[in-house]
């Protein structure tokens, strides 16, 4: 995956799509990167929670500055707790002041970190408050401004919560999609788009709260 | 309506004002501003923040004014009306809640917050209703509209009145906020930075560049306006830029000198690099320096930036008149000669002033 790319992370609920995002944003912060993840449907101390359960190191990194908080669900019932890696936003609805909150982390990362981790969660909350195109709309100029200072993004969106029309849509907005799956009982992962000449097949993984593991063949190691 | 910017204030004919900004610009501190000289009962439809947010952001300002909330949010999330209930979905409800809100405050400010999102989520619903919203909120007293432009909606936004939009620089993050005043029926006027803080929302120049040759008077014109400022002197001229910072016609200006010596020449090019003019000084009294005043002068040029010539130490006998001084120096007419003893503060401020004037003049749109 290069720099700077889109990601779609597509699946149903429970199949451990917020586990396999907050890898990414754990391995981002493993190799002193900054990373910033957008809260719409939980708060940030749940969410530091989730990340310190998974990994170890996570205190060294909050020691270390790296991690930073869109929080745009605390207030909304009624947490007004503040924290220096966090700008909270009154409302999910209020998406101006989502990319106000975005662009003033960004000030911060930009001054040490040439490139980034971005993690969106979810894309199916902004529609649920609003409509697809208005989502797409916004997070059109979202990713794009958030590639400009230097982002990798991932947007978190729900199988089952859009036709296929909005999901077609939404891919739009990505370089490509990890999409999970469960077939006869098993998870599984696959992968379009990202510069490989074809999806590399479905792979079995494994993901429980803290772990996303892939456990099937790379076939060939054509994922990297 | 007034902001209480003196620079914008002065724009606006008086007409309803439409606040229209590209997404990622806060409209907030407009909005609070224009609320914070209201002693009258203030009407404020809320689509995408609840309004007790809006109660505590005012409350923290410093505004103590009634509020007539018209709430859209709570509704929106399945959530209590907190204040008259409006219907996201359908924008004919906004009208019918403006005429009630009216009869019960006439002489109110109306702030139709969130209109820009309603064009986004409804955008055919909002295209119809427009004109009727515009017919109702025109009734108020002092009606202002804010419009974060997501899309292009098929309205006709001019119709509100005076239109203040608020943009930014794209660099790798939205960065240096300006707004341009279109008065209704008028030409858009050249654009003006701001900046909004603890000490509230006001006209600001980030970087206005004071040169010209050693010796013309660069350090004094700075600490002359600023009072104080800082910067490196060696055998009394400065070798390393000096600063300041003043406040002129209700703008902050930030100023920066620069060295006058021929070996800092390389560095002008850099140092002039995002000022947003040029105050070029010039030691009227010194005709052996004009040549070199002219050499620089072409670097500054180069760099296309505004220009002001400041004849600087007309108090001396023998100074060169500016019109002598614009012949000597090849100047257009474009380029204003302002006559200045830049140890005095009042003269120093009238250079600035003209400075000041050429970057805020009005330019077709």
């Amino acid at each position: 995956m290069r720099s700077g790319n889109r990601v779609l992370l597509y699946g149903p609920s429970f199949q451990g799509k917020e586990t396999l995002a907050r890898t990414i944003f754990l391995a981002a912060l493993s190799r002193g990167e900054a990373a910033v993840m957008i809260l719409l449907n939980r708060g940030v101390d749940e969410v530091r929670a989730d990340l310190s359960a998974a990994d170890a190191k996570y205190a060294d990194y909050e020691k270390k500055g790296l991690p930073h908080f869109v929080d745009a669900y605390s207030r909304s019932i009624g947490i007004e707790d503040e924290r220096k890696d966090t700008v909270y936003v009154d409302s999910a609805t209020d998406l101006n002041a989502v990319s106000l909150a975005l662009n003033q982390i960004h000030a911060q990362v930009i001054k040490n970190h040439d490139n980034h981790v971005l993690v969106l969660d979810s894309v199916s909350t902004i529609v649920l408050f609003g409509n697809s195109q208005a989502t797409f709309r916004f997070l059109q100029i979202l990713v794009g401004r958030a590639r400009q200072a230097g982002a990798t993004t991932f947007l978190l969106l729900d199988h089952g919560m859009h036709s296929d029309a909005e999901v077609q849509m939404f891919k739009h907005l990505a370089d490509g999609v990890v999409m999970l799956r469960t077939e006869g009982g098993k998870s599984q992962i696959n992968i379009e788009g990202l510069g490989l000449p074809e999806p590399p097949g479905w792979i079995d993984y494994k993901a429980s709260d803290t772990k996303f593991e892939i456990t099937g063949s790379l076939a060939a190691g054509r994922i990297r | 309506m007034q902001f209480g910017v003196p620079v914008l204030d002065d724009r606006l004919t008086g007409a309803p004002v439409l606040l229209r900004s590209i997404p990622g610009v806060d409209t907030a501190p407009f909005i609070d501003q224009a609320i914070a000289r209201q002693s009258q009962t203030v009407v404020y439809l809320t689509l995408e923040r609840p309004p007790q947010r809006i109660r505590d952001r005012l409350a923290r300002a410093g505004c103590t004014v009634e509020i007539d909330f018209l709430d859209g949010h709570h509704p929106h999330m399945g959530l209590p009306a907190d204040g008259r209930a409006i219907d996201l979905r359908n924008p004919m409800s906004i009208v019918q809640a403006l005429d009630e809100a009216h009869r019960r405050h006439p002489e109110a400010l109306l702030v139709l917050d969130g209109m820009g999102h309603l064009a986004m989520l409804e955008p055919t619903r909002f295209a119809a209703a427009w004109p009727r919203i515009v017919a109702s909120a025109h009734r108020f007293n002092a009606p202002l509209a804010v419009f974060t432009e997501w899309d292009h909606p098929e309205v006709n936004l001019h119709m509100f009145g005076d239109e203040v939009r608020l943009l930014g620089v794209q660099e790798r993050i939205l960065t240096h906020e300006y707004f341009r005043v279109k008065p209704k029926d008028g030409h858009q006027e050249a654009p003006v930075m701001y900046l909004h803080d603890a000490q509230g929302l006001r006209a600001y120049i980030p970087k206005l560049v004071v040169t010209g040759p050693s010796d013309a008077g660069k350090s004094t014109f700075i600490r002359s306006l600023s009072g104080t400022a800082a910067g490196t002197e060696r055998n009394g001229t400065t070798v390393a830029g000096e600063r300041g910072q003043c406040m002129v016609r209700g703008v902050e200006v930030e100023l920066f000198g620069t060295p006058g010596q021929r070996r800092f020449d390389k560095l002008l090019p850099r140092l002039i690099g995002q000022a947003v003019g040029v105050v070029f000084m010039v030691d009227a009294s010194d005709r052996d320096d004009f040549q070199r005043a002219a050499q620089m002068l072409q670097m500054v040029r180069e760099t296309g930036r505004h220009i002001v010539v400041v004849a600087n130490k007309m108090d001396r006998d023998g100074s060169c008149e500016p019109e002598r001084l614009a012949a000597a120096l090849d100047l257009t007419d474009e380029t204003p000669v302002v006559p200045c003893t830049s140890t005095d503060p009042a003269q120093a401020r009238h250079a600035l002033e003209a400075m000041l004037d050429d970057l805020l003049q009005a330019v077709p749109a």
